[in-house]
């Protein structure tokens, strides 16, 4: 999967004028093939090589369990977890014994290309910026993060499993599926639970670059200028 | 297709802004540097777009070279603002909601995308418990 793949598939659904417009959630089913995007092994190898990493801007991890932060991976799983196991396991064989929690992958861009293709996509197709972090979750771990506002918008493509959302403290959820692409405005308060399921989404944080927009309709004005000159130059006798 | 001049796009900005919604209120102006500037009155209706140096709310320095060269693909957009070839000043909110008529979003919240789903899918909202078996990783 490559960018300008990433890129057509995005303009057919598209994202750019969801996400200027929308007001409220939108959620767009089966959007994306979200086979090959990133794998539970992709997962736990960000796991493994950045267990004890949790600064800002740079990829690291985070366990949540029932809305509350708890600890890092190392203290979390300490020697239980073979790191030698064969990692094409992928996360839910290797992380569901620990259930009840979150994991949470930060900056997964910076080190997966078809990630950070799918990011640079996303940018180029919404004339925003943000990073993408990687959420797992073992069934029963309840809402990672409680009712909350991000100063972004925020854009979930569910990989694998199923994940419930909610928003604005109202017992109405939306159930993503694999595919599935989530689109939630800004400030709208939301939180999401696994239920039964396990599962594994990304989430971007966009926020609007004014001057990619005001680039956009320039270049559109200018496309404009030169077809018309060049049907005027046709037109002529 | 060449670099449009400035008189080419002063006049596709003229098109734009009556076929278009243009500026709902305020000022903007695009100093193209040598090439000259177009300003675009958003106090009128429809917009008066003139090519004079008057003080707007929102300015925007660039080149129609560089614009150009974005239209061909040779520079990335995103590239060109980190770098400073697109930059503004003012007030900002205006020139954010200048754009086409673009149609309502539709009112459900769910959307199939054109041209039919990649998977089919049969758990739909309200959430349903599922099969057995099929929390199994694939």
């Amino acid at each position: 999967m490559s960018k300008g793949y990433f890129r057509s598939v995005l303009n057919s659904i598209e994202l750019g004028r969801v996400v200027r417009q929308a007001k409220e959630p939108v959620l767009i089913r089966t959007a994306l093939p979200a086979v090959g995007v990133m794998s539970g092994a992709d997962f736990m190898r960000g796991v493994h090589d950045f267990r004890d990493k949790t600064i800002l801007n740079e990829p690291g991890v985070f366990v949540f369990s029932k809305g509350k932060r708890i600890r890092n991976v190392g203290t979390v799983i300490g020697e239980g977890l073979n790191w030698a196991d064969d990692p094409t396991k992928g996360c839910h064989s290797t992380l569901a014994p620990w259930g009840g929690l979150t994991f949470r992958l930060t900056n997964v861009h910076l080190f997966h290309n078809t990630v950070s293709d799918l990011r640079d996509a996303i940018m180029e197709v919404t004339s925003g910026m943000g990073g993408i972090n990687a959420y797992y979750s073992t069934p029963h771990s309840g809402a990672a993060i409680p009712f909350h506002k991000d100063p972004g918008i925020q854009i979930i493509v569910q990989l694998k499993g199923k994940k419930i959302w909610y928003f604005d403290e109202k017992d109405l959820g939306l159930c993503l599926e694999e595919g599935d692409i989530l689109i939630i405005p800004l400030v709208m308060r939301h939180r999401a639970e696994a239920k039964e399921f396990y599962s594994l989404h990304l989430t971007m944080m966009l926020n609007p670059i004014p001057e990619l927009r005001i680039l956009d309709m320039l270049m559109e004005v200018c496309r404009d200028a030169s077809s018309f000159s060049a049907s005027k130059d046709i037109g002529a006798p | 297709m060449t670099v449009p001049s400035l008189e080419q796009v002063t006049e596709a900005f003229r098109r734009k802004v009556q076929r278009d919604i243009g500026l709902q209120a305020g000022t903007l102006r695009f100093d193209f540097g040598d090439a000259g500037t177009i300003f675009i009155d958003g106090n009128q209706h429809p917009n008066v777009v003139e090519n004079l140096p008057k003080n707007a709310d929102c300015i925007v320095y660039t080149t129609l070279e560089f614009v150009y060269s974005c239209i061909l693909g040779q520079v990335d957009g995103i590239r060109g603002v980190q770098s400073g070839h697109i930059t503004a000043t003012g007030d900002l909110r205006q020139v954010m909601a200048f754009g086409p008529a673009e149609g309502d979003l539709p009112t459900t919240p769910y959307v199939d995308p054109p041209g039919g789903s990649f998977v089919k899918s049969n758990l739909r909202f309200p959430f349903q418990a599922p099969e057995k078996g099929e929390m199994a990783e694939k």
